[in-house]
């Protein structure tokens, strides 16, 4: 009966039998769950997960509209962060679909030797020899020193390619910037006008231009290092504030959606 | 017929000899090999470092010529080493401190809770993959609904919650009593009315005009033709050009700022290894 009491008020569990035992317990119930969920219609199916999308909702709006006590909290407050946990450990689980694909599509091409097939064996080496070194580094207290060294290596080769990747787009930013600059309006005018400033006022030669501007005079604020922080502080800051209003408004429209379960397609709706 | 577009990945690679492909797997095995070998040779290591850094930026670079089996080969290392990351990264800072350990006994793992019902985070993962088994697949979907409705409730909240205060932050009075400093300049212009004195910011009316103009432009309740909401949109876009300018010209310098960094790397370590091998340069 204490067993029972524990589980049922999830108690944590100290000894290994009592411990998987409740894990087994668990799973055995979940699997019937879904095994009884599974036999039923497919109308019975998709009001159960509305209805389940519709509580996790719920739960974080309750939280928030039900009334507070003295220290700002209710009887949902205390289990908000750790309910909030959960739901991330879960969704943790969804790299592995990541994984199987990725694996999938390398796998295929690796095992029918289709052309290309040594970059996927690449891929599959870079991947698990950084898995495989990762965590055998973690091993002891200072893991064996030829692994640590391996997997310094592939994390130092892995940083570098990130930021060469990344840096290419100076590059590519290049032909935007000639598309976005060519002045055939007044918008792509302002655009390019707001662009300079801003990239002048960041370099020496932009601070250079301005600079016969004294500091302390009443027109420092044209000195172009002093124009860019307007720009950013002010224009770009207020348009800015603007957009994130616009698209909160939409998310919380989208949100209302998706928590109804009214968005189009949503859930078995192909099924009928 | 349909109309579909060549497969140029495979005409593409069709031209990749098998010297060219030995020689890349070669110097990947040579690579995990020498890094196992560099244990504990702290300067050996160092120019190790060194050389991956000038290899792999300078095979990114290829793909400026051209497309070339090298980039191609770097891309796919980048891919699985991403994803290794990702797998180690999330585990070992992640779930195994906030998930297993607190899950499992402390008889059975150093640290542990004991907290059991952290199973069934597993177990709704584990419907994820149910997507694999067509005739399962209705569980990713209910678990895809429970992060959905999680999400929604944690996006209406947080509209109040963050969204909200920010709204209020965003409308300020450009006459205050108060003398406001830190923006570039003339932002507080003391004003003398009767006893009291008033302080104009006119940065702040700047900032409400804009934001009403630029939420007046994305306004489609009503449509722009009078002009009471026609005049304010019209300004409103034009602010926002000057706004998405200011964001591109930042932009345009941190990529601008990585490329320096990464010529930076390539060249000083060539000069470094031409002094070593030439004495003086």
């Amino acid at each position: 009966m204490d067993y029972l009491h524990k589980l049922l008020s999830f108690s944590s569990l100290y000894s290994v039998p009592a411990f998987l035992g409740a894990l087994a317990l668990s799973a055995a119930l979940f699997v019937l769950g879904f095994g009884l969920l599974h036999r039923m219609s497919s109308t019975v199916k998709k009001w159960v997960t509305i209805a389940c999308t519709f509580i996790a909702g719920l739960y974080f709006l309750l939280g928030f509209i039900v009334p507070t006590n003295d220290k700002g909290e209710n009887f949902i407050t205390p289990t908000v962060e750790p309910v909030s946990y959960f739901i991330m450990y879960v969704f943790a689980w969804t790299l592995g679909l990541g994984i199987i694909s990725l694996t999938i599509v390398h796998g295929r091409r690796l095992l029918t030797r289709h052309a290309g097939w040594h970059h996927s064996l690449a891929f599959f080496i870079a991947m698990l020899s950084f898995i495989l070194f990762g965590f055998w580094s973690q091993i002891g207290a200072s893991g064996p020193a030829g692994v640590k060294s391996a997997y310094s290596a592939l994390f130092t080769l892995l940083i570098n390619l990130d930021a060469a990747m990344f840096s290419l787009l100076a590059f590519y930013i290049a032909s935007a910037a000639y598309r976005a600059f060519r002045v055939r309006t007044v918008e792509a005018g302002l655009l390019m006008v707001a662009a300079l400033l801003v990239m002048l006022g960041l370099v020496n030669v932009g601070v250079w231009l301005t600079s016969w501007i004294p500091e302390s005079s009443t027109w420092a604020f044209f000195r172009l290092e002093n124009l860019s922080v307007w720009m950013m502080s002010i224009i770009n800051m207020s348009g800015q504030r603007a957009v994130t209003i616009g698209v909160a408004v939409g998310a919380l429209a989208m949100a209302m959606r998706l928590w109804l379960s009214l968005e189009r397609g949503a859930f078995f709706s192909q099924e009928g | 017929m349909a109309n579909v577009a060549p497969d140029t990945t495979v005409a593409r690679n069709d031209r990749e000899s098998p010297v060219v492909v030995t020689v890349l797997l070669g110097c990947l095995a040579a690579f995990i090999i020498l890094s196992l070998l560099f244990a504990g040779k702290a300067a050996a290591q160092d120019h190790w470092t060194r050389v991956l850094s000038v290899v792999a930026t300078l095979g990114i670079f290829t793909i400026l010529y051209r497309e070339n089996p090298l980039f191609r080969f770097l891309e796919h290392i980048f891919i699985g080493l991403a994803t290794g990351f990702g797998v180690v990264y999330l585990w070992l800072k992640v779930m195994e401190p906030r998930w297993y350990i607190p899950m499992m006994p402390a008889s059975l793992v150093e640290g542990g809770e004991g907290k059991w019902w952290l199973f069934f985070a597993l177990l709704f993962g584990l419907l994820f993959f149910s997507v694999y088994f067509p005739k399962l697949s209705w569980m990713n979907r209910f678990a895809i609904g429970i992060i959905m409705g999680w999400a929604a409730g944690y996006a209406l909240r947080a509209f109040v919650g963050l969204i909200g205060p920010q709204i209020t932050a965003a409308f300020k009075a450009p006459i205050t009593k108060y003398y406001v400093e830190g923006l570039p300049a003339l932002n507080s212009i003391p004003m003398t009315i009767g006893e009291t004195t008033w302080w104009w910011h006119p940065y702040w009316l700047i900032s409400l005009i804009v934001l009403m103009c630029v939420l007046a432009y994305f306004f489609f309740s009503v449509e722009h033709r009078a002009g009471w909401i026609r005049k304010p949109a019209v300004a409103g876009r034009y602010l926002l050009m000057l706004s998405l300018g200011t964001i591109f010209g930042t932009t345009v310098m941190a990529r601008l700022s990585l490329l320096i960094a990464r010529f930076d790397i390539v060249i000083d370590n060539i000069r470094d290894w031409g002094v070593m091998i030439l004495g003086k340069m």
